[in-house]
């Protein structure tokens, strides 16, 4: 009978192996929902930046004469109603204005290339804050997550390589010593993994009831159907803003007549 | 991060999150707008469908409920023109239909536009028939502008009313000859009044006559009425006169006598058949001036009818069946004993007869 040194595992090595794997599932599958959130964000902001671009400053406009016309009645007949009609219209003016031309009309089309979500994955896989093993690491990762993120949604693979080298530099996390302890470390970063999972099946639910979302949707259904929903949007108002404006130029030149 | 900086970064974070709530604000309100919109639209198709079963009233009340929710769908207000103007489904009211066919044209409607021109057309109320015609003439030219013929023939016929500025006789006649080739009657009747008249154009006749039957064809009262004259006193040159007779598929190919007579007489008399049958399809329309014209035509027609049948008569041994030879026959005896008693002198000749002197 032949005699050979086994070495047995013990039951706590066979855990510890098990939960490992499980948590490496986990982060892949982690990994993946957050870059299915990431797309969806950029998505959505692109689309909202086109949608500002094409309707937005149209509705920017309306509200302008709109504005303006309330200001002529009240400087016509200055009663503290039109007074304060004019004050509402001009600051509706001012905040449609700055919606229409601000930073998130700024957004260009997101079209993110594989390559770029290779990069992502790997770079959420490793960043991750939720498999933080203490505080200054926590936050440390925190904001290269949030770089990961920005450099993601400007389609900024270059970016994205050198947070990874970053990562490669940065020395690796102490491991706590005895099976014991990395059973703990692991069961606790199990859990957060799972609680980040719950947290952005919630965060993609709630983003898919936004009014961009249900607006982005819903144009895209109208595509299927050769219609350019933005366009019928911006033809209605387009319409609006040339009522608006003939009232006021009308109004205008009833009072140039009569002075 | 120093406590200063992470109140910079508050205060940004805090300015941006407001342009954020900006933009979501303008988005809601386009997808409120929006929905506002596609309701609208359901309101004009559930509106069409009520009325293509009669239903007008609540048809009416569907168009409105649109319009409230899209004061902007030039559709709806061009079919709230026509409602209004017509009476249909609401009580008719002039003003409301131009007020809703003007919102339509001025968006840019060309149908609206010429409605509206046509709402202004003839009428004398508001500021009086002059000022009307001008508004009228104003929207003809701004649907004409865009490509309609109608409109363009309805302006040249408010500059030959001289209700507006009188444009150059070419590029008048020029417009309203694009008209009448593209089919509008009203035009054609004019290109063939022109013609007629040497009004613009040198007087051709034939050309007059072509034109006047393409009107007729359509159904044009006037033009029938015209080249029914022109038929009469022989004014249709002969040579058209038999090429529209034996022209395919035309009900109006009649029994072409002009080919019976030489030219001296045709001039003369005209075709009395052609008249007759151009005089009948206006007073088909209700025209008692066609009317009349037929009833004095009548004698005249059954001499000519009769000249005609003389002149073919030596044809009916041709006749294959014993039956259609004795038909032919009788007619040729009923045609001898009319042209007879009118004083005509009638001659054997060869199978048939023929007339001694042709009046």
């Amino acid at each position: 009978m032949k005699s050979e040194v086994v070495r047995h595992s013990s039951p706590e090595e066979e855990e510890l192996a098990a939960k490992r794997e499980e948590l490496g599932r986990l982060e892949a599958q982690l990994a993946e929902q957050e870059l299915l959130l990431a797309s969806l964000k950029a998505e959505l902001a692109a689309f909202e930046g086109l949608y500002l671009r094409r309707v937005g400053v149209l509705y920017a406009e309306l509200d302008e004469w709109n504005a303006r016309l309330a200001e002529l009645r009240a400087e016509r007949a200055a009663t503290p109603e039109t007074k304060t009609q004019a004050a509402e219209a001009r600051a509706q003016a001012e905040e449609s204005h700055s919606a229409a031309y601000g930073e998130a009309a700024q957004a260009q089309p997101f079209i993110p290339s594989p390559e770029l979500k290779k990069l992502y994955r790997e770079a959420a896989k490793r960043v991750h804050p939720d498999t933080a093993t203490d505080e200054a690491d926590r936050a440390r990762r925190e904001r290269l997550m949030k770089e990961v993120n920005a450099a993601y949604a400007a389609g900024n693979e270059d970016a994205m390589r050198r947070i990874l080298s970053e990562l490669d530099s940065s020395p690796e996390s102490v491991q706590g010593s005895g099976i014991g302890a990395d059973l703990i470390r692991v069961l606790r970063q199990l859990k957060q993994v799972r609680d980040r999972l719950a947290v952005i099946a919630l965060e993609l639910a709630d983003l898919g009831e936004t009014e961009i979302a249900k607006l982005k949707a819903k144009t895209d259904l109208a595509v299927a159907e050769g219609r350019d929903l933005l366009a019928e949007m911006a033809a209605s108002i387009q319409g609006r803003v040339n009522v608006a404006r003939q009232e006021f130029e009308f109004k205008h030149f009833e009072d140039i007549r009569n002075e | 991060m120093s406590e200063r900086n992470s109140n910079v970064s508050i205060v940004l974070s805090q300015s941006a999150s407001l342009t954020k709530a900006r933009a979501q604000s303008l988005v809601a309100r386009g997808r409120a707008d929006l929905r506002a919109i596609e309701d609208a639209g359901e309101w004009l198709k559930r509106g069409l469908e009520l009325r293509k079963h009669g239903n007008h009233e609540e048809a009416f009340a569907c168009f409105e409920r649109g319009i409230q929710l899209n004061p902007n769908h030039s559709e709806i207000q061009f079919i709230l023109g026509y409602l209004f103007a017509n009476g249909e489904g609401t009580t008719r009211d002039l003003t409301r239909g131009r007020m809703w066919y003007r919102k339509a044209a001025e968006q840019g409607m060309m149908d609206a536009q010429y409605n509206l021109g046509l709402l202004y057309y003839g009428w004398d109320d508001g500021p009086g028939l002059l000022e009307n015609y001008k508004q009228a003439a104003d929207w003809f030219r701004r649907a004409a502008a865009q490509g309609s013929e109608k409109a363009k023939s309805r302006l040249i016929l408010l500059y030959s009313l001289g209700y507006e500025v009188p444009q150059d006789d070419e590029w008048e006649v020029d417009w309203g000859r694009r008209a009448a080739e593209q089919g509008d009657i009203a035009a054609q009747r004019t290109l063939g009044d022109r013609y007629r008249d040497g009004r613009g154009l040198p007087q051709d006749n034939a050309e007059a006559a072509t034109w006047y039957r393409k009107a007729a064809q359509n159904g044009d009262l006037a033009a029938q009425i015209s080249l029914a004259e022109m038929y009469s006193h022989g004014s249709v040159p002969r040579e058209l006169c038999v090429h529209f007779s034996f022209e395919e598929n035309c009900d109006d190919a009649v029994s072409p006598l002009a080919l019976a007579l030489d030219e001296e007489t045709y001039l003369k008399h005209g075709c009395k058949e052609a008249a007759a049958y151009w005089y009948g399809r206006a007073a088909q329309q209700g025209s008692e001036i066609a009317a009349s014209a037929l009833a004095e035509l009548q004698p005249l027609l059954i001499l000519e009818r009769a000249k005609w049948t003389i002149f073919w008569s030596g044809t009916h041994i041709n006749f294959e069946h014993a039956e259609d030879r004795k038909k032919h026959y009788a007619e040729i005896q009923d045609a001898v004993r009319v042209l007879t008693d009118a004083g005509y002198k009638v001659k054997s000749a060869g199978f048939g007869y023929e007339l001694e002197s042709v009046q």
